[in-house]
């Protein structure tokens, strides 16, 4: 396990700087579904939706038909926040070892 | 040195973000901070957007108690991690591993299931965790 900061190290094939502020991008995006999940709920129970920039922008209730929409109107999926909304809140009781 | 963490709705939940980076493939992932869990794991959803081929992963050879009951999930080596910091642009950390979290066989439950940050982030890199809901702030820091 290393930790490596600026400057000292990139990864090939990636733009870290880029990357970092994408994933910053992202992380609006999240704060965004995690403020509006009672709305959303309402609106898309049982769907997978993307997001970008604030705003649904496209909704399905199959993955991969979200998928094709996106591609269609020229948008990478692995570019946006792409998530499902429960029916109903999901509270999580979690262990892993 | 912090990065920052995020409260889900009714800030009964952590999560922070990550792009993790492996043989080429990148994907960002939203991870629920899982300090019950000892590692941290990819849920079967986002290993797909990864693009990871699971067929050439091999399972772990002892079952992990998880969510969804035992399974034996998969393990992924060779992991980066890139974060977002409050100064710096950005914090590489690597992980000589993270488990993938093989299908359930259900829809709804694949969907749901969150991909989980586990203690070993913690333990291996040095951070602790800082969370207060009533300050609506949370954060991982370098010890």
């Amino acid at each position: 396990m290393e930790q490596k900061t600026k400057g000292e190290v990139g990864i090939e094939g990636l733009d870290l700087e880029e990357e970092a502020r994408s994933l910053r991008a992202f992380i609006k995006d999240w704060e965004w579904v995690f403020s509006q999940e009672e709305s959303l709920r309402m609106k898309y129970p049982k769907k997978v939706i993307a997001v970008r920039r604030r705003k649904v922008i496209a909704s399905s209730s199959e993955r991969s038909e979200l998928h094709a929409n996106l591609n269609e109107i020229g948008i990478d999926p692995k570019s946006v926040l792409i998530t499902y909304i429960p029916e109903k809140p999901v509270k999580y009781l979690l262990q892993n070892q | 040195m912090r990065i920052p963490a995020k409260f889900g709705s009714g800030k009964t939940s952590v999560y922070l973000f990550a792009t993790i980076h492996t043989n080429g493939l990148a994907h960002k992932i939203c991870f629920l901070i899982d300090t019950g869990s000892s590692v941290t794991t990819v849920s079967h959803r986002d290993a797909e957007y990864l693009g990871v081929d699971t067929s050439n992963l091999k399972r772990r050879t002892e079952p992990s108690l998880t969510y969804a009951g035992y399974v034996r999930p998969l393990k992924l080596g060779n992991v980066d991690f890139i974060m977002t910091e409050e100064r710096r642009r950005f914090v590489l950390e690597h992980l000589e591993s993270v488990d993938i979290l093989p299908s359930m066989g259900d829809k709804e439950l694949d969907e749901s299931l969150p991909s989980v940050i586990g203690m070993d982030i913690l333990n291996e890199c040095s951070y602790s965790l800082y969370v207060c809901p009533k300050k609506n702030e949370a954060f991982l820091e370098k010890c």
